[in-house]
C-alpha cells in the first residue's frame, strides 16, 4: 500500500487508525477485502518515523486494542508531501486503485479538483501513447520491438479509456453536488 | 399452431405498415381480372338475346332467298315446313340523312303481321305508305330516328319505326344470299357487300324503288320448320348453286334457284359481334395481365430486403425454407385473392356497357353469365398472377442463409468494365445514368420491360384505329358508300378499345410510377455517394433520368413490333400506323418515364447526402 | 500556434438543430473552432456527442442552423448548394467510416471518380489515380474491386480518392471505426505522412490511438467544444524511456 495514499486520506482530518480503514474500505468496496488489517498500521508507523504523521493520545480514544487509541494527524511535512503527490503525474504500475484512490480523497479534502486530476493524467499518456505509436511506426513491421510497443500502445489505450470513464463519472458526481 | 398464428400476425403487421402497396397490388390485379371477366362472360351472351328476338319475332329457321317468287311455292309445300310468311321483295337502294348515305336493302311488307318474322317494333310503328322502318342498329349508324325525314333513291319518306328482327343478323353484318358470306366486318375484303342497312317498306313503296338500272334484287322467303334442328339439311336439299361462269358482277351473285341462310349461322353471325369484342378484349386482358405481373413484381422487388430480414428472423426460430416460402406466397395469394374478387365483380359489373350486341337483339344481356367457370378461370389468372411474380424472389429469400438474411446482405451489384470505361470520358449525368443501369441490369430489365408491354398496348391501340380507318377508306371506295355512318361494331369496339386503353395507360402509368421510385430509391446510396464527392444535385437527378430513360428505350423500341404483331394476330388485313404515331408513341413513353424520375429525384437530393450514407451504412 | 489570420478552417457559433419544438435536438451546440494550415486536429468525445455532426457541416455535406464557416478566408455556411458541391469537388476531401466506395468500382475507378466529376480528362484522372495509388502503398491493387481488399486497404484507398483533387483540408470521420488494430496502422502511418506533406487534417475519433497523432485534441460532449489539448510540444522521450515504462 502506497504511503501517499495513506497521508492523502489523513489530509481531510485527524483520524483513528480503524477509521482510516473504513474510509478505505468504502471507497475500494469487495476489493477493500484484499487488505491486510494490519497492513495500515505498518504504513502509519513508517510515516510517523518519516516525520510526514504525529500521533494525538487521546485518553476517550476508545478501541477494541490499545494502537486503536492513537490519533494520526498530517504534520506540515505530511501536508507537502500530498501536494506533491496529487499533482505528480507519473504512472505506476497499473494499479488502477491507488488512482481511483487519490481521485476520492483529492474530493474529500477539498484538494484539488478531480477531474484536473484525470485530465492532466490523459495529457501524460496521450503524450506517451503518441510517442509510442510514432516510435511503433519507425520500427521493422513484425519485429520484437514493435510487438513490445504495441503492447505498451494498446494498455495505455485501455488506460486512456478508463481515464475517460473517470472523467465522465466525476463530472456527473460534480453536477449531483 | 403458433407458427401459422404468427406467420398471420406477421403477415398482418406487414400488410398495414406497407398498405399502400398492397393496394397497388391489389389494384393492379384487378384491372387485369375485370377485364378477363369481361372477355370471358361475353361467351354465350348473345344467345339468349338472340332466343329472346327469335321468339318475340316469330323468326324463322330457314331464310330462303328466291330469284322468282315462283320458287316459293314449291318450298311451302316442303315436307318439314310448319309456317311461312314472303315472298317479300328486297330491292337495294341508297338512303340519305343529314349528310350521311348508305346503302341499303328495302323489304316489301304487308301492313299486316306476318306469320313468320314479324319484326318487333321498339319504337313508333310498322310499315305504312310513305313510311320507312329502320332496324335498329342501321339508324342507331345512320343517327336517325322516328320523325326524321330521309331520302331513299331520292324519294322522301319519313321514319316511322324502328324494329328488330332475328331473320337478318344485326347491321353492319347484313349477310344475304348465304348466311357463310357473315364474318366480323373488319375481316372482310375490301369491296365486298357488307356495311348495309336493313329497312321495310310497305310492298308497293319496294317495288316503288326499282328501275330499269335497279332492277328487284331478289325475293326473300321466311320458313319455319317442324323441326328447327333440320334447318341445315333443309336448307342445302334445297339448294341451287349458280353457274359456273358468267353473271354480272355486283350484289348479286348469278343465282338461278332459292339460296338459303339457317337460324344458326345467323345466331353464329350475331355472335361474331360478340367475338369482336372479345378479339379486342383478349389481348387487352393479355396485356393487362403483362403489366400486372410486372407491377407486381416491382412491387414485391422492392421489399425482398425486409422479407429476406424477416425471413432470417423466422428461420433463427425455427421456421423451415419451405414454411418461409410459403408464408411470403400465402400474403401475396391471398392479396390476388381479393384482388380477384374485386375484378369479377368490377369486370361483371362492366360487361353490359360493352355488349350491346346489336342493338338489335331484343333485351339487354344483363349481368353476363359469370358462370362458376369463368369465376374459376379468372381466380386462377389472379393467383398465377401473383404466383409468377413472387415465386422467384419468395424461393431465393427461403434459400438465403440465416446469417446472411438477417445481416440483410445486399446482392452486389454488377460490373461491366466497358461501360465504365466509355462512362468516364462523358457529362456526369451520362457517366452517372450509364453506371447505374450497369449496376443494376435486372432492375434495367424490368424497366425495359414494363415500358415494352405499356408501348405494345399504345401501339396496338394506334395499330386498331388505323386498320378501322383503312377499312372505312377502303369500304368508301367500294361501290357501297358507307357515306359518313359510324359502324356500330367498329364504334363499339372501339369504345372498349377506349376502355381497355385507358385501363392500360392507368395501370402503365402506376407501374411507370412504381419502377422510377424504385430505381431512385435503389441508388440513394450512389446518388447520396456521388453528392458527397462534389457531384451537383442537379447532375445527380439528371443522372437518374438518363438511367431510366436509358433502360426504357430497348422497352419502348421492341413494344411497337410487338405491338403491331398483337392486332395483326387477331385482325387479318391489319394496316400499320403511320410511322409518325409510332415515334410519338416511344417519345411519349421515354417523357414520360423521365417525368416521373423528376419528382423523386429532386425530393432525394434534397435529403443531406451525409445522413443519408449514414443510414445506409447502419 | 495559430492565429486567427492563418485559419485555414474556421467556425464561430456553429450550431445544428434537428426537430422542432419538444422534440428539438441540438447537436452541435454553438461551437467556436480554428484549424490552422498544416495543422492535425482530433475531435474526440463519447457516441452522440455531435463530432460527426460537427464534421458534416465543417464538409459541406449539411447546413449548419446558424453560426459562420470560413474556408480559406471564404464564407461557406451560406454556399447555395451547387457551389457546396464545387467546394467538396475541390477544397474538401472526405473520408468515412464505412469507407463507402463502389463495390463495381475497381480501387483505380474508385480513386478517379471525385476527378472525373470535376471535370478532369479520363486520361488526367487515371495518371493521378495511379500516382496516389503508389503513395498509399497498393500500386499493385489498382485493378482489384473493394470485396477483394482487406478493411485497411479500403480506407487507404477512400483517403486516395480524398486527395485526388488536391484539398486544402481532409476531413475524416472515425477513419479507424470500422478496423482492427493493424489496419488501424496502416491508416496512422498514412496520416503520418500527410501530415509531414503538409496537409491539414481534421480528424473525429473515439480511438485514442488515432487521437494521439493529433497535434490538437478538442474533446465534445452534448453538442459543445468542453475540452482542448496541445499534444506537439512537451519534449521527444527516448525510446529507452519507453521501454522503461513498466518500471516506474
Amino acid at each position: 500500500m502506497q504511503q501517499e495514499v495513506v497521508l492523502a486520506m489523513l489530509a481531510k482530518e485527524p483520524s483513528q487508525g480503524y477509521q482510516l480503514r473504513a474510509r478505505m474500505n468504502d471507497a475500494l468496496g469487495p476489493l477493500g477485502e484484499a487488505l491486510n488489517a494490519g497492513q495500515i498500521y505498518v504504513t502509519l508507523g513508517r510515516l510517523e518515523k518519516a516525520g510526514l504523521v504525529a500521533v494525538e493520545e487521546t485518553p476517550e480514544a476508545t478501541g477494541p486494542a490499545d494502537r486503536d487509541r492513537k490519533v494520526y494527524v498530517l504534520t506540515a511535512a505530511g501536508q507537502q508531501r500530498v501536494a506533491e503527490w496529487l499533482a505528480e503525474v507519473s504512472w505506476p504500475k497499473p494499479d488502477l486503485a491507488e488512482f481511483h484512490l487519490k481521485l476520492i480523497a483529492a474530493a474529500a479534502a477539498g484538494l484539488a479538483d478531480p477531474i484536473g486530476i484525470v485530465d492532466a493524467q490523459r495529457r501524460e499518456l496521450l503524450r506517451r501513447l503518441r510517442d509510442a505509436q510514432r516510435a511503433e511506426m519507425a520500427v521493422p513491421d513484425g519485429s520484437d520491438a514493435a510487438l513490445l510497443l504495441e503492447g505498451i500502445v494498446l494498455r495505455l489505450q485501455a488506460d486512456l479509456r478508463w481515464l475517460e470513464a473517470c472523467e465522465a463519472n466525476w463530472t456527473i458526481r460534480r453536477r449531483k453536488r | 399452431m403458433g407458427k401459422t398464428l404468427l406467420a398471420y400476425r406477421l403477415a398482418v403487421r406487414d400488410l398495414r405498415h406497407h398498405a399502400a402497396q398492397a393496394v397497388l397490388l391489389v389494384v393492379a390485379i384487378a384491372a387485369a381480372t375485370a377485364t378477363l371477366t369481361m372477355a370471358l362472360s361475353m361467351n354465350g351472351v348473345t344467345s339468349q338475346p338472340y332466343s329472346a328476338t327469335k321468339a318475340a319475332t316469330d323468326g324463322p329457321d330457314v331464310v330462303a332467298y328466291l330469284t322468282s317468287s315462283s320458287q316459293a311455292k314449291t318450298l311451302v309445300h316442303a315436307p318439314g315446313v310448319a309456317s311461312s310468311s314472303g315472298p317479300y321483295p328486297v330491292v337495294s337502294g341508297s338512303i340519305g340523312f343529314d349528310g350521311r348515305s348508305a346503302a341499303v336493302f328495302a323489304e316489301g311488307r304487308s301492313q299486316a303481321p306476318a306469320a313468320v318474322d314479324q319484326p318487333d317494333v321498339t319504337a313508333g310503328g310498322w310499315v305504312r305508305p310513305g313510311g320507312v322502318v329502320l332496324e335498329r342498329t342501321f339508324a342507331d349508324g345512320l343517327g336517325a330516328g322516328v320523325g326524321d325525314v330521309v331520302t331513299l333513291n331520292g324519294r322522301r319518306f319519313t321514319v316511322i319505326g324502328i324494329a328488330v328482327t332475328a331473320a337478318q343478323p344485326p347491321y353492319p353484318n347484313l349477310c344475304y344470299f348465304t348466311a357463310s358470306a357473315c364474318s366480323p366486318s373488319f375481316n372482310i375484303d375490301a369491296g365486298s357487300p357488307r356495311d348495309i342497312g336493313l329497312i321495310w317498306l310497305t310492298g308497293a313503296g319496294a317495288l316503288g324503288l326499282t328501275s330499269k338500272a335497279n332492277p328487284l334484287t331478289t325475293y326473300a322467303l321466311n320458313l319455319k320448320l317442324s323441326n328447327p334442328a333440320d334447318a341445315d339439311s333443309f336448307a342445302a336439299q334445297h339448294f341451287v348453286p349458280p353457274p359456273q361462269s358468267g353473271g354480272t358482277p355486283g350484289f348479286m351473285p348469278p343465282f338461278t334457284g332459292p339460296s338459303f341462310s339457317t337460324w344458326d349461322g345467323i345466331a353464329a353471325a350475331d355472335a361474331l359481334l360478340v367475338q369482336d369484342a372479345q378479339s379486342v378484349l383478349e389481348p387487352g386482358a393479355l396485356l393487362l395481365a403483362l403489366l400486372a405481373i410486372a407491377s407486381v413484381t416491382v412491387l414485391v422487388g422492392r421489399r425482398l430486403s425486409e422479407y429476406a430480414r424477416r425471413v432470417g428472423l423466422l428461420k433463427a426460430v425455427g421456421g423451415t425454407p419451405g414454411a418461409v416460402a410459403a408464408m411470403f406466397l400465402a400474403e401475396n395469394l391471398v392479396l390476388a385473392l381479393l384482388a380477384a374478387a374485386v375484378g369479377l365483380v368490377a369486370g361483371s359489373l362492366a360487361a353490359p356497357l360493352l355488349t350491346n350486341p346489336g342493338a338489335a337483339l331484343v333485351g339487354a344481356p344483363g349481368a353476363p353469365s359469370l358462370t362458376t367457370v369463368t369465376a374459376l378461370e379468372v381466380v386462377g389468372v389472379a393467383l398465377a398472377v401473383a404466383l409468377a411474380a413472387t415465386l422467384v424472389p419468395a424461393i431465393r429469400a427461403a434459400r438465403t442463409s440465416t446469417v446472411a438474411a438477417i445481416n440483410d446482405v445486399a446482392r452486389p451489384p454488377r460490373r461491366r468494365g466497358a461501360l465504365i470505361r466509355i462512362s468516364a470520358g462523358l457529362p456526369v449525368p451520362v457517366l452517372f445514368g450509364l453506371r447505374l443501369v450497369a449496376r443494376r441490369p435486372r432492375r434495367a430489365l424490368l424497366s425495359a420491360a414494363n415500358i415494352a408491354i405499356t408501348v405494345t398496348g399504345i401501339v396496338a391501340v394506334l395499330s386498331f384505329h388505323a386498320t378501322v380507318d383503312a377499312r372505312l377508306g377502303a369500304a368508301a371506295t367500294a361501290s357501297i358508300a358507307t357515306g359518313g355512318l359510324s359502324n356500330p361494331v367498329v364504334t363499339r369496339d372501339e369504345q372498349m378499345l377506349t376502355v381497355i386503353t385507358i385501363m392500360i395507360v392507368v395501370l402503365a402509368a402506376l407501374n411507370a410510377i412504381f419502377t422510377t421510385w424504385a430505381t431512385v430509391i435503389d441508388a440513394r446510396r450512389a446518388s447520396a455517394l456521388m453528392r458527397a464527392l462534389g457531384a451537383r444535385a442537379s447532375q445527380v437527378s439528371s443522372g437518374l433520368i438518363v438511367a431510366q430513360v436509358l433502360s426504357a428505350l430497348p422497352g419502348a423500341i421492341v413494344g411497337v413490333p410487338l405491338g403491331i404483331g398483337l392486332v395483326h394476330a387477331v385482325i387479318k388485313h391489319g394496316s400499320l400506323p403511320p410511322a409518325s404515331w409510332l415515334a410519338g408513341a416511344v417519345l411519349g413513353a421515354l417523357l414520360v418515364m423521365a417525368a416521373l424520375t423528376v419528382v423523386p429525384a429532386r425530393l432525394g437530393a434534397r435529403q443531406p447526402a451525409a445522413g443519408v450514407l449514414q443510414a445506409e451504412a447502419a | 500556434m495559430s492565429g486567427a489570420g492563418t485559419a485555414l478552417l474556421r467556425a464561430r457559433g456553429l450550431r445544428k438543430d434537428y426537430g422542432k419544438g419538444e422534440g428539438l435536438v441540438r447537436a452541435v451546440d454553438e461551437v467556436d473552432l480554428d484549424v490552422a494550415t498544416g495543422e492535425t486536429l482530433a475531435v474526440m468525445g463519447p457516441s452522440g456527442c455531435g463530432k460527426s455532426t460537427l464534421l458534416h457541416l465543417l464538409g459541406g455535406l449539411d447546413r449548419p442552423s446558424a453560426g459562420e464557416l470560413w474556408l480559406n478566408g471564404k464564407r461557406t455556411d451560406r454556399l447555395s448548394e451547387r457551389a457546396l458541391a464545387g467546394l467538396r469537388r475541390g477544397e474538401i476531401g472526405f473520408v468515412f467510416q464505412a469507407f463507402h466506395l463502389m463495390d463495381e468500382l475497381t480501387a483505380r475507378e474508385n480513386i478517379e471518380l471525385p476527378a472525373l466529376l470535376a471535370g478532369r480528362s479520363p486520361r488526367q484522372a487515371r495518371h493521378r489515380a495511379l500516382a496516389l495509388l503508389d503513395q498509399v502503398g497498393l500500386a499493385d491493387r489498382a485493378g482489384h474491386l473493394p470485396p477483394a481488399l482487406s478493411g485497411g486497404q479500403r480506407q487507404r484507398v477512400a483517403i486516395a480518392r480524398a486527395l485526388i483533387n488536391d484539398p486544402l483540408v481532409v476531413l475524416a470521420d472515425e477513419p479507424t471505426g470500422n478496423l482492427d488494430s493493424a489496419a488501424t496502422l496502416e491508416v496512422l502511418r498514412l496520416f503520418e505522412q500527410l501530415h509531414a506533406s503538409g496537409l491539414t487534417l481534421v480528424i473525429v475519433t473515439h480511438d485514442e490511438r488515432v487521437a494521439a497523432t493529433a497535434d490538437r485534441l478538442v474533446s465534445m460532449r452534448d453538442g459543445a467544444l468542453v475540452d482542448e489539448m496541445r499534444l506537439t510540444g512537451g519534449g521527444r522521450r527516448s525510446f529507452a524511456d519507453l521501454l522503461r515504462l513498466e518500471d516506474s
